[in-house]
């Protein structure tokens, strides 16, 4: 593709797409990209964006990417540096979709390029992931470990090996190996809040979660989230101690998050149901009522037709 | 001894499966919607229709606020219809966990203390590569016995109650039908999302 234009059909599209793209945020650009690739506009300018975007983001939309990284391999209009990082993207989304053979074919030249590289031997370890060969996986990851012992990603992929083979306590384990070279990792913190919460280990989890807070403190979803667990956990202090993490979701948000608001007045109301267990009562009435007519409102203006049933709970308070 | 005989509509069996290959990488939930069920008494089997399914969550399935808000709405909603939640349905999230376990108890209890006979379906993840191709029921039936959630062993507890339903199902895959399908957790997110999923059938 040529950087100067020759047509001038070409330059104005150019143009039109980088205008486009500017104006949106980063979640309408994702579903205008998507559109362009599944409406047939799947050139591979287009692709190029699209993978950079997810990778920028870090998201996941595996199958696109599988599907349509695939071609841009092979259109031949990738530099040399995006050639090797959009090889690893497919191959991780390829796994994820179990397109083994797109994963295998990419993996291979990938080796080829680079023999001796502990990042290519976490995709060998993955596609042994992704084929259910977790004892194999395993063996590898020990096998790069004793290269670099220290290396984050393999010591990530141990916990996840653990954590699709069901086993919670050797996730958790490899986890806190991870986490004694790399405590500042969030995403790492915020897994092990995962892999607790579910197994309703729900004091580990609210350790874990304060360490996420810690580090992200304007994020009203981390605030949420432990006010969830907090609340399931149960017990006065805890209900008393989640209610104010919720006021904060609810804060942070202006009163426009739904799930804080609810989770709010479902607070507000069971701490005032222990009036009367304390030597000085709260009155949570106020938070109540507040977060009962805002979520009316919230409904009122995007979802009139349920207006009612959420009426109906709040009067019943 | 008599039992209950738990009957699925194409609609309630498509939004459990439409829900859970929406979510290919996490555990789903939801509960299942019908008229209230007659209690066995001798030999003969009560039939129990699930008219329709309302998935709940996506993720982390075990925190409660919003569990128990979500079942108070749906409840409500139906009750207006003469309708009650009948029974609770979860996918695990990983391959091969044919677990019913501690999260998915708590909550089918929850709604058998309010619905005595309802039933829980837990999704049976070995059955999923093959719903566009050659598909067979993909959920399991527990049921209550005692205090204990147990798997039914006949295959007589749980049908389906139009043959065409696999058949529906497999075409709605095939179109990707599975994205537009919407749950509470979703609705949360941005509330002109509805989660009656009036038009996923249409």
């Amino acid at each position: 593709d040529s950087s100067g234009s020759s047509t001038p059909t070409h330059t104005s599209k150019r143009t039109k797409d980088t205008h486009i793209m500017a104006l949106r945020s980063k979640v309408e650009n994702m579903h205008y990209l998507e559109d362009q690739l599944v409406s047939g506009h799947s050139s591979s300018a287009t692709i190029q964006k699209y993978l950079r975007e997810v990778r920028e983001q870090k998201l996941r939309r595996s199958e696109l990417v599988a599907k349509y990284g695939d071609k841009l391999i092979d259109s031949g209009r990738l530099g040399a540096e995006e050639m090797w990082l959009v090889h690893e993207q497919v191959i991780i989304a390829a796994l994820d979709v179990q397109d083994i053979a797109i994963a295998k074919k990419c993996l291979t030249k990938l080796m080829k390029k680079f023999p001796e590289s502990v990042r290519v031997g976490r995709l060998r370890g993955m596609a042994l992931e992704a084929t259910g060969n977790w004892a194999e996986a395993k063996t590898l990851y020990e096998g790069l470990l004793e290269q670099m012992p220290t290396n984050g990603p393999i010591l990530k992929r141990k916990a996840a090996v653990e954590r699709s083979m069901g086993n919670p306590k050797g996730a958790i384990d490899a986890l806190n190996d991870y986490l004694t070279v790399f405590m500042a990792d969030t995403d790492a913190w915020s897994e092990l809040v995962d892999i607790y919460t579910e197994n309703e280990l729900y004091a580990n989890a609210a350790f874990c979660m304060e360490e996420v807070i810690t580090a992200a403190p304007h994020n009203y979803l981390h605030h949420l989230r432990y006010a969830e667990i907090l609340y399931t956990w149960g017990g006065p202090d805890n209900l008393r101690t989640a209610r104010k993490y919720f006021a904060t979701a609810v804060e942070l948000t202006s009163g426009g998050s739904v799930r804080a608001l609810y989770g709010l007045w479902a607070c507000a109301k069971a701490v005032n149901s222990l009036k009367g267990t304390q030597k000085q009562p709260e009155d949570e009435s106020e938070l109540l009522e507040l977060s009962g007519k805002q979520l009316i409102q919230l409904y009122k203006q995007k979802c009139p037709e349920k207006v009612a049933i959420v009426q109906k709970m709040v009067q019943a308070a | 001894m008599g039992y209950v005989e738990y009957e699925l509509s194409p609609s309630a069996y498509v939004k459990v499966m439409l829900h859970v290959m929406k979510y290919p990488s996490l555990a789903v939930n939801g509960v299942l919607v019908g008229p209230k069920i007659a209690t066995p008494s001798g030999e003969e089997p009560v039939k129990a229709s699930v008219v329709d399914a309302v998935p709940l969550f996506h993720g982390q399935l075990s925190l409660a606020p919003l569990t128990e808000i979500a079942l108070t709405q749906v409840e409500s909603y139906f009750a207006e219809k003469g309708l009650c939640i009948i029974g609770y349905y979860h996918a695990n999230e990983r391959l091969g966990d044919a677990d019913f376990g501690s999260v998915a108890r708590k909550i089918a209890d929850r709604i058998f203390a309010n619905c005595p006979n309802s039933c829980a379906l837990l999704v049976d993840t070995d059955k999923l590569e093959k719903l566009m191709t050659t598909p067979t029921i993909a959920v399991k039936l527990f049921t209550r016995a005692g205090p204990k959630w147990r798997s039914a062993e006949s295959g007589d507890e749980l049908k389906l109650s139009a043959p065409s339903t696999l058949s529906i199902l497999a075409d709605y895959l095939g179109e990707n039908r599975h994205k537009r399908i919407c749950d509470f957790g979703e609705h949360l997110e941005d509330l002109t999302r509805d989660w009656l999923n009036p038009n996923i059938m249409d």
